[in-house]
């Protein structure tokens, strides 16, 4: 007897029950499931979503995705916020300078960032960040970038609030793998809104606190 | 202008292809009716892209072809054929089905003056109806055109043919061997082609082929009026092309090609959702631990799909087994348990031990510590500065947590084709299978499956050829299932364990598969930072009965092997299997496969055994490819789930073994840093 299974790409079609999590089918499976086999889906604790209050939420614009939306405050550590979206994504600020994302699809895996924050307050400057990503295969690759940071002057911007005139900084950055640039509106040493770089297919986050 | 403006304007400038995979970067491959790269029927000496794999369908009156081939490195190819000839022996005669295997070896490359040159083998194993070898060069003469000439032997030297001599012709025995006496034998002839892209979406090809179908022509089943096939290709979307030709001025010729590359993830780093992200520590003492801070964490991991088996706490540390269900990455998993922790645990905690289970055995153990967490949660070398490992710890002093579901189950539908007798085409079998387990221990599991056809009773399907002088532990196979009442596929009770420093041990107890129940002894010795395992096995089978339900027939045997196993580090996988088989026949089973560390594998084996071939039957010997393809990979979220496809010879009574379940080294290696955690350890901070 010769056999050939390939029971796995009919499965993914319609199983259910507790052994058939994690398929196509899942979200119907699970519905069906939940009814069935009593295996209740305990409540997660973390990360927490706190109530919105002035200073937690990040209205973010992720141009890859073309999509806005209010992120909240999900945790605060030492100089790092994480902000998570209704949808679960997340992106890391550290200083109010893009460290991470995750859940995006092509995410920014982390960044080394030393000296930006100070270049940014002082308008000038010139540093070297990495960003990492992961690749196909499940390995990070990281890009070295050589920045150049440039006091662009004040400009009109309009928030969620109204017009508002900002200081923006430039922060131009450049490998043989990427090129991009950085736009922080800051008001005093206050990052108010910012376009950061994720991931070429990811484009920028634009950012701007509530 | 505002910032706005600016900003929808502004954009990432990827330079290279490093980060933009889903960028198409090179020409697309051009594929023949044979389903390697080339032009409607002759080779070029153009290759796919490293690791492209791609399935095509070919048809024309006399051929009809499923095709698939794989570029197994750089510069070397393999196609895999299954293929229709039609009316073999001249108009409304009988066709006939056949299955060949293609090689294809690019020498050097093209350069601004040279041409790339590469050599092929055609059907080089087996009855050889395609076979053929040919030595060919490509030149682009711009970019829009390709010119290829070579020369070929065999069919490929059959139009004006000169010098040579004789080729062997038929095969040997059953069939199945190389085909070594063949090979650039007999008279060579020339082809030529031209493929000129017009656009993205349209090439033309013209093509002078050397196959002048002597046989065919000869049997009045094809008429030639010209050596020329002409053709063209439009590249539907990426990943999928249509092919129309016109060949030899007689003949229409249609093909669909699909191809992708395991190297091509969109999106890379998956749309699963995000992790909890590491929380600060807290003022709670390490000694102000509960039961409370365990059951918290416990519901922590379940909402990330990984169960909580054994906890300790000692000191300011705590060392945790737990079962990763959802992760095709221990590591993406580990990560996960790790930042759950920070945020479960006091803070006086602040070392993490933390034991992946595969089958309820500890695989290996990483310590972080809080601070490392904290300081590499979002650094572009984070994963690479957390990452160690060790053996797993004593099982004495940790406290286990009871599962909170130990029975599961599950029903879904299946699908399996079967074909009994050689020259028939693929028989399906579609109905529903129920799955249960029940989880005693985590390391002592009753598990089975139940199925039911939903096509009713077969017919005994015909035998394919003359009974051989072994017992017939896989021919039988015709016979069972026939009643179209519900079977058990299988039904047993597995313990693992591990009882010594780096093995691992498995017993396995009842109904094991489907023609086979006894009992299945494994053990494994691999350390968890070394690329070598070696295990050995033995099976006391005895064979069921035909109603695959709770009765046996009174055949027994007692077959086992040693195994070796060794992981190379540019992501080849060999295996070697030495022992006795079911039938009672000792030899070696030999593996090698391409694993992708995303968890695409493609690999080839053969068995031989002291069964001489004309026992074995048509094949000669077991032989077979085999491809994996991970679920995550087209759902973009996290799955263990995947897709196991072989295409193997017709399964005779040499070479069989039992089909066991849960053998020990893909479970083992699966937790190890020398193993898929290691190689999926960019995933940790995911």
């Amino acid at each position: 007897m010769r056999s050939v299974s390939i029971i796995g790409a009919i499965a993914l079609l319609t199983a259910c029950g507790p052994m058939n999590k994690g398929g196509l089918g899942n979200q119907l499976a699970s519905a069906i499931q939940a009814r069935t086999s009593g295996d209740a889906a305990p409540a997660p604790t973390a990360p927490a979503l706190p109530s919105v209050i002035a200073g937690n939420v990040l209205l973010t614009t992720l141009t890859g995705k073309d999509a806005t939306a209010p992120l909240t405050r999900a945790q605060t550590r030492g100089r790092t916020t994480t902000w998570i979206s209704p949808g679960d994504v997340t992106l890391a600020l550290e200083d109010g300078i893009l460290v991470g994302t995750r859940g995006l699809g092509n995410d920014l895996m982390g960044a080394d960032i030393a000296g930006v924050r100070a270049a940014i307050t002082r308008g000038s400057g010139s540093n070297t960040r990495v960003h990492s990503y992961l690749d196909s295969q499940d390995n990070i690759t990281s890009i070295t970038l050589t920045c150049t940071v440039t006091r662009v002057g004040p400009e009109q911007v309009t928030l969620a609030a109204g017009p508002r005139t900002l200081t923006r900084t430039d922060e131009l950055c450049k490998s043989a793998q990427l090129v991009f640039t950085n736009s922080y509106w800051t008001a005093g040493e206050n990052i108010v809104k910012s376009k950061q770089a994720i991931s070429p297919s990811e484009g920028f986050m634009i950012a701007e606190a509530l | 202008m505002g910032p706005w403006g600016m900003k929808t304007r502004a954009s990432i400038i990827a330079v290279t292809t490093a980060l933009a995979a889903s960028a198409a970067t090179a020409q697309e491959t051009s594929y023949t009716l044979y389903g390697t790269p080339g032009n409607i029927e002759m080779p070029s000496a153009r290759s796919a892209p490293d690791a492209e794999i791609s399935a095509s369908l070919s048809f024309w009156r006399l051929q009809q072809k499923a095709n698939f081939s794989f570029q197994l490195t750089d510069r070397l190819s393999g196609t895999f054929r299954y293929g229709g000839i039609s009316e073999r022996n001249g108009p409304d005669t009988d066709g006939t089905f056949d299955r060949s295997f293609d090689l294809h070896y690019r020498v050097w490359d093209e350069t601004a003056v040279r041409p790339a040159l590469a050599i092929g083998l055609t059907d080089f194993m087996g009855t050889g109806i395609l076979s053929s070898e040919y030595i060919v060069a490509t030149k682009a003469v711009s970019n829009k055109l390709d010119v290829t000439a070579g020369i070929g032997w065999g069919r490929f030297g059959t139009r004006d043919g000169f010098g040579g001599g004789d080729r062997p012709q038929g095969y040997t025995g059953e069939g199945g061997e190389v085909s070594f006496d063949k090979f650039f034998k007999g008279p060579a002839a020339f082809f030529g082609a031209l493929d000129y892209r017009y656009n993205d979406k349209f090439s033309f090809k013209a093509e002078y082929s050397s196959d002048a179908y002597v046989r065919e022509v000869g049997n009045g089943s094809l008429t030639q009026s010209s050596p020329i096939n002409v053709g063209v290709t439009y590249r539907y979307r990426p990943g999928m092309t249509f092919d129309l030709a016109y060949l030899y001025g007689s003949d229409l010729a249609a093909s669909v090609t699909v191809f992708l590359n395991p190297n091509d993830r969109l999106p890379p780093s998956g749309k699963e959702t995000a992790p909890p992200p590491v929380s600060a520590a807290d003022a709670r003492a390490a000694a102000s631990w509960s039961t409370t801070d365990r059951d918290i964490t416990a519901r922590a991991m379940a909402a990330e799909g990984i169960t909580l088996n054994a906890l300790s706490i000692r000191g300011t540390t705590a060392r945790l087994r737990y079962t990763n269900a959802r992760f095709r990455s221990e590591a993406q998993a580990m990560g996960r348990v790790a930042r759950i922790l920070t945020n479960t645990m006091p803070g006086g905690i602040k070392t993490f031990v933390l034991e992946p289970m595969g089958a309820g055995i500890p695989l290996s153990a990483t310590t972080l510590t809080r601070a490392q967490l904290e300081t590499f949660e979002n650094r572009a070398n984070g994963a690479a500065a957390v990452r160690t490992t060790q053996e797993a710890g004593p099982t004495a002093d940790l406290t286990p947590v009871p599962a909170a579901t130990p029975f599961t189950w599950g029903i879904s539908p299946y699908l399996s084709l079967i074909v009994f007798n050689g020259n028939d085409p693929v028989q399906a079998d579609v109905g529903l299978e129920a799955m249960a387990r029940y989880e005693i221990t985590p390391s002592l599991v009753l598990s089975g499956a139940m199925r039911q056809s939903a096509l009713g009773a077969r017919d005994l399907a015909d035998e394919f050829q003359a009974p051989n002088d072994y017992p017939n532990v896989r021919t039988d196979a015709r016979f069972y299932g026939l009643d179209g009442a519900p079977t058990i596929t299988n039904l047993s009770l597995s313990h693992y364990s591990r009882p010594a420093t780096n093995l691992y041990s498995r017993v396995s107890l009842g109904y094991l598969e489907e023609m086979y129940g006894g009992v299945s002894a494994e053990v494994l010795w691999k350390p968890v930072d070394s690329n070598f395992a070696v295990g050995a096995e033995v099976n006391y089978a005895v064979q069921r009965d035909y109603d695959m339900l709770f009765g046996f027939r009174d055949f027994d045997t007692v077959t086992g092997h040693i195994s070796a196993y060794y992981s190379f580090d540019n992501g080849f996988q060999t295996q070697v299997d030495v022992g006795q088989y079911l039938a009672g026949d000792i030899g070696a089973t030999f593996s090698l496969d391409r694993t992708f560390d995303n968890g695409w594998e493609v690999g080839a084996y053969f068995t031989v055994t002291d069964m001489p071939f004309d026992q074995f039957g048509e094949g000669s010997f077991d032989k077979g490819i085999r491809i994996t393809v991970p679920t995550d990979f087209f759902l973009g979220t996290a799955t263990q789930r995947n897709s196991s496809t072989a295409l193997s010879s017709l399964t005779r009574d040499g070479g069989a073994r039992l089909n066991v379940q849960g053998r020990l080294y893909d479970i083992v290696e699966n937790g190890h840093q020398a193993g898929s955690m290691g190689d999926t350890w960019g995933r940790f901070w995911r």
